[in-house]
């Protein structure tokens, strides 16, 4: 983000309230976020596998900068 | 002197200030002292460097820990003038990039700073390094560490569920702060272990998760201290050894009774060390599931062995301070957050100045 570039924020549902107080801080307070369930990181692959074709729409509406979902 | 920070003219008795204050979300839910103009220059008059001077920016809010806005928090905390050096260098030493303090204070772990005092400054302040030196009743332990804290939530926007996911977080997120019992310990004080001088003053910052206790009064011989910590410590290879994560360094906090015992049997500091080391490297792996053994040996595979799973890769993530009064052989273990490293500072002293540069966050 801070280079120019088209960036997606995939953020776990607990952690979203952090990333707006971090965003905020970095000068994107409106930034767009992907929320991905939670936890993440003990998921087998393949439930990451389907979760990523799930919101791989999103995704790309977020690098599009047509965002899909509005921060709350 | 400049102050830019915004008044609140309130009304009312203590209750009704303190209340206020509260609901704003400025506290840690006990009462605090009010930061009137008199109060905060005073404090900062503690060490007389600029008021409008960034240590740098406190995550993850990254608001920017000035000396007015410390000055504020250590007031309200019950700080006196005298203790404000310690408490700004203590978030300097925070602020170093080895810490590192974003994850320290944004994690669901509950690791919280602890701020371990070295040097002549123990003594001025009554730093308590003796009987309860974790617990209450110590104005300079009790203050400089809420002070630090207060200042993670009013600055850095470490705010329960929202800037901080800690889970249970800990009682130690109030305030945890003591000192070294270097006139009574067998070995070089930790400072001068760390390369600095034995009059210097120094502030040590871990990230610990808890702490508990170990006490051994059977033994009576150091290697039978150190022969029991290494046992009690199997059972900490479960919550210390984090795949996902770098590998952090476990305070040990003894006792000067169990520390002398280990010099008596010709153990320095750093042979300590390396006993903890030799004799925590099998884990046996029934202590672990299958799920979390196959975790660990995909990122940390020079840890296992055919034996077992080491608790450290190195014997310097041992380390080793004397604290803790006297007439029970208690030593203390704390864990680890695993992505964080102790870091020890020299505390700036009144009247010197700041250091030239503000440091870039």
């Amino acid at each position: 983000m801070d280079r120019g570039r088209p960036t997606a924020l995939l953020v776990s549902q607990s952690f979203q309230s952090l990333a707006r107080m971090l965003m905020k801080a970095r000068g994107y307070p409106d930034a767009p976020f992907v929320v991905i369930p939670h936890p993440f990181e003990s998921l087998p692959e393949e439930t990451i596998r389907r979760i990523a074709r799930e919101k791989v729409t999103e995704i790309i509406a977020a690098v599009s900068e047509q965002p899909l979902h509005q921060p709350a | 002197m400049g102050l830019v920070s915004k008044r609140h003219l309130l009304d009312g008795d203590v209750d009704a200030v303190f209340d206020h204050m509260y609901r704003a979300g400025w506290t840690d839910g006990l009462p605090v002292i009010p930061p009137t103009r008199r109060r905060v220059e005073a404090m900062i008059e503690g060490l007389g460097w600029p008021a409008d001077f960034s240590i740098g920016r406190l995550p993850p809010k990254y608001g920017e820990a000035t000396i007015e806005k410390l000055a504020i928090n250590a007031v309200m905390a019950g700080c006196l003038p005298e203790y404000f050096p310690v408490v700004v260098g203590s978030i300097q030493a925070l602020l170093d990039p080895a810490y590192n303090l974003y994850s320290v204070n944004t994690t669901t772990h509950p690791a919280t700073p602890m701020l371990m005092i070295n040097g002549p400054i123990r003594h001025e302040l009554d730093i308590n390094f003796s009987w309860g030196c974790m617990g209450p009743g110590w104005r300079a332990n009790a203050t400089i560490g809420r002070a630090v804290n207060l200042a993670m939530l009013n600055i850095g926007g470490r705010i329960p569920g929202v800037g901080t996911k800690a889970v249970h977080a800990q009682p130690g997120r109030f305030t945890w702060c003591f000192a070294e019992w270097e006139e009574e310990s067998p070995w070089e004080p930790y400072h001068v272990e760390r390369g600095f001088d034995r009059n210097e003053n120094t502030v040590t910052v871990a990230a610990p998760g808890g702490v508990r206790t170990m006490e051994f009064p059977e033994c009576v011989t150091g290697e039978d201290v150190l022969e029991n910590i290494a046992g009690a410590l199997h059972g900490e290879g479960g919550i210390n050894i984090f795949p996902q994560f770098g590998q952090g360094e476990m305070p040990v906090i003894m006792c000067t009774e169990h520390a002398k015992m280990m010099m008596q049997d010709g153990f320095t500091k750093q042979k300590a060390k390396e006993y903890l080391y030799e004799h925590t490297r099998h884990i046996p792996f029934s202590s672990f599931s299958k799920s979390k053994l196959e975790a660990m040996r995909k990122i940390r595979p020079d840890q296992f062995s055919d034996k077992g799973v080491a608790l450290a890769a190195r014997p310097d993530q041992f380390m080793i301070y004397v604290s803790g009064g006297p007439g029970g052989l208690h030593t203390r273990f704390c864990d680890t957050f695993g992505d964080t490293w102790i870091v020890t500072k020299r505390l700036p002293r009144k009247g010197e100045p700041p250091p030239p540069v503000s440091p870039a966050s």
